[in-house]
């Protein structure tokens, strides 16, 4: 069963880059993974961490330091470039100068390692344009100029591109960079349905790490120094996984809510009460914004700590040694307890 | 890509264009220092015999020569243009501001300093000279396109390799003015009206060969569509859609330095035909895809440079005005219309 939907694999691969003569830099040893087909597979990282090289050194832009890469198999040094460009189909963010050119032209360009020496499209060719720009959502726009595209549109064009290559490892590095919250929901959803119904085996770096722990089927963490972590979400983030992948102290995982937050230092503590999930995580999220550490009730008797109790969004109550305050908003809490200080 | 935004808008031009190209071929015949009627002209196209003896001998042996090329030169310029505005990602690349034009000049020079001091190409070369010249020609314009290339894998921002281009061309020019130094006055001469660009200087005899290396460049230019297309998107996604990166880039590399040598050898660097031909080009037709653009370019190049040459010829007793005066008023105003306006156009963005 790992055999067949299983496309890409690597054994204790090294990637990095030539520096000078004859130097070379390693940026990562011993990396071994497998891309599954019908999977979509993210790929987070900080900065620096080596996420392009290794995507480059997947889509045979690069050569590997050591190890050898399996594509379906066989050995992706010995396929031929034209072979290559039937299997792994990327997504960059390299500059084009596609703006003069239709949203179908630029989607027939997929084509080309399909085509004949002057890239003529014959019946079958049109179709898989059209398949893939349907597939992408964006058929309206077909006639359109890329230029007049929003940039959500672009990015969709340019999979639709990747699509109508008809490779089965399609390869995106940060697809989702540079677009607005609605573009970068639609673009993760669309891969994510992608790789399932047209059972493709897709990879993407991102730094948009919310998205990806809703949306992938698979993680690879890849830190700098530690190599390359390799899992479901889900078990990644339970196992603790994600609290080290940002070696960073000031930074935080929220295990509960799939994020990074700041960790914040307090000078002063308090306890805090909530009716419900939402409301608590809200409240202690103000508190900690404005230097108090929150101990959440109940939790015993807290002598001398001042208590806030939330009851609803518009029902806030501070009790403290002096008696009880009554808010009705946020703000007019937090005013008060700068006010005290 | 045979889904255009507008092929009756495509076909409609290129008739146009065909049209146009027809008559300036037809005006650039019947202009010219000595007074010849249409009729007369006609007669002798048609094989018939003139009024008068040496009417033939002005239209055969002197104004079809120079239709043809300016015919050829415009279209192997325009061509150069563009391929060198796709290989280097870069809409103002050129010829003449990547300063290759000046290498084939420089080629030119040296050829004819090491030939007998004269510099340029005049009615008396023999054809071996010839050879060598353009041979020259296309070593100096390939070691300059070379050296840009270079340049290109180190500066990325598009704007400072263009003030790399230029500053190679002005080593090279350098280079040309410490020949001329050494050459003597009547090559100094010849060079610097050879300099001013003129396509009266292909003989009869010469263009058959310049028609032979120009439509072999342009051949080639056309072979390489699929990939120049391809390139539109960058060298990463071209090679990732099986192109040949290496090769391409030497093909390229040929071609251009090819067609910039040949018409250099022949006419003197003539300026912006190169840099702002593509661009009409692109704005007429509306697509950056080389499918349409490439032959619309060659098309549009022959035109234009028709244009100017009937130009330079309209004086008629006085004199032929050199190309290079008429040139940079019809292509720079091209050029800063598509930078004011580049928001506005496609291609640009």
């Amino acid at each position: 069963m790992e055999r067949e939907t299983a496309i890409l694999s690597a054994q204790q691969l090294g990637i990095g880059y030539p520096t000078g003569r004859h130097g070379v830099k390693e940026v990562h040893g011993g990396l071994s993974f497998v891309l599954q087909r019908g999977e979509l597979t993210c790929l987070l990282g900080a900065n620096g961490s080596g996420k392009s090289t290794l995507l480059r050194t997947l889509s045979a832009s690069q050569p590997p330091l050591a190890g050898e890469i399996l594509l379906e198999g066989k050995a992706l040094s010995a396929l031929s470039e034209r072979e290559i460009s039937r299997k792994i189909g990327v997504v960059l963010t390299d500059k084009t100068q596609t703006g003069g050119l239709t949203v179908y032209e630029l989607v027939a360009l997929g084509r080309q390692p399909h085509t004949g020496f002057f890239g003529r499209l014959d019946s079958q060719d049109r179709q898989a344009v059209e398949q893939a720009i349907d597939a992408v959502g964006i058929a309206h726009k077909a006639d359109a100029y890329m230029a007049q595209l929003s940039d959500g549109e672009k990015q969709k064009a340019m999979i639709a591109k990747v699509l109508a290559q008809e490779c089965p490892l399609v390869i995106l590095d940060e697809p989702t960079a540079f677009l607005d919250v609605v573009s970068r929901i639609e673009i993760m959803t669309l891969l994510h349905r992608i790789a399932a119904t047209q059972h493709k085996a897709i990879l993407l770096s991102t730094h948009d790490i919310e998205q990806a722990l809703v949306l992938a089927d698979r993680l690879w963490l890849l830190q700098k120094g530690c190599g390359m972590r390799c899992g479901v979400p889900e078990d990644l983030i339970l196992n603790g996984e994600l609290d080290t992948l940002f070696d960073r102290r000031d930074i935080c995982f929220d295990r509960a809510h799939g994020s990074y937050y700041p960790s914040v230092q307090w000078e002063k503590e308090i306890v805090v009460e909530a009716t419900d999930e939402i409301l608590l995580h809200w409240t202690v999220n103000a508190l900690n914004r404005n230097n108090y550490g929150c101990r959440i009730a109940p939790g015993g008797p807290q002598p001398g700590l001042p208590r806030l109790s939330v009851k609803s969004k518009d029902s806030l109550a501070l009790h403290t040694t002096d008696g009880i305050q009554e808010f009705t908003t946020f703000a007019d809490l937090i005013g008060y307890l700068k006010n005290t200080d | 890509m045979n889904r255009h935004p507008s092929p009756r808008r495509e076909k409609r031009l290129i008739t146009l264009l065909s049209l146009l190209l027809l008559a300036l071929c037809a005006a650039n015949l019947w202009f010219g220092s000595v007074h010849i009627p249409a009729s007369g002209v006609w007669d002798i196209l048609c094989g018939r015999e003139p009024e008068k003896e040496v009417w033939k001998f002005i239209v055969l042996e002197s104004r079809l020569p120079q239709m043809v090329a300016a015919l050829l030169s415009g279209a192997a310029l325009a061509v150069a243009g563009l391929l060198l505005q796709t290989t280097f990602n870069n809409p103002l690349a050129g010829p003449s501001i990547l300063g290759i034009d000046t290498g084939a000049s420089l080629g030119v020079a040296l050829v004819m300093l090491f030939c007998g001091g004269n510099l340029g190409i005049t009615e008396t070369t023999s054809l071996t000279g010839f050879a060598a010249i353009i041979a020259g020609a296309f070593v100096g314009s390939v070691v300059v396109l070379g050296t840009i290339l270079f340049f290109s894998t180190i500066v990325k921002n598009n704007i400072m390799l263009l003030i790399v281009g230029i500053m190679v061309g002005y080593i090279t020019s350098s280079v040309i003015s410490l020949l001329n130094y050494f050459a003597t006055a009547e090559g100094v001469h010849s060079y610097t009206i050879w300099g001013m660009g003129n396509f009266s200087g292909v003989t009869g005899d010469q263009l058959p060969y310049f028609a032979l290396s120009v439509s072999a460049g342009l051949l080639i230019a056309i072979l390489l569509i699929k990939p120049l297309n391809a390139l539109l998107l960058g060298e990463r996604y071209a090679a990732n859609l099986g192109v040949n990166i290496g090769l391409t880039r030497n093909l390229l590399l040929i071609v251009t330095g090819l067609l910039t040598a040949s018409t250099t050898a022949f006419c003197g660097p003539v300026s912006f035909i190169g840099l702002a031909v593509p661009h009409i080009a692109r704005l007429l037709l509306g697509s950056s895809n080389h499918n349409t653009l490439l032959p619309m370019t060659m098309l549009c190049g022959a035109v234009v440079t028709l244009l100017c040459n009937l130009i330079c010829i309209l004086p008629g007793e006085s004199g032929i005005l050199p190309i290079n005066a008429i040139t940079p008023v019809l292509g720079a105003p091209v050029i800063i219309y598509v930078i004011i306006n580049q928001r506005k156009i496609q291609y640009f963005n």
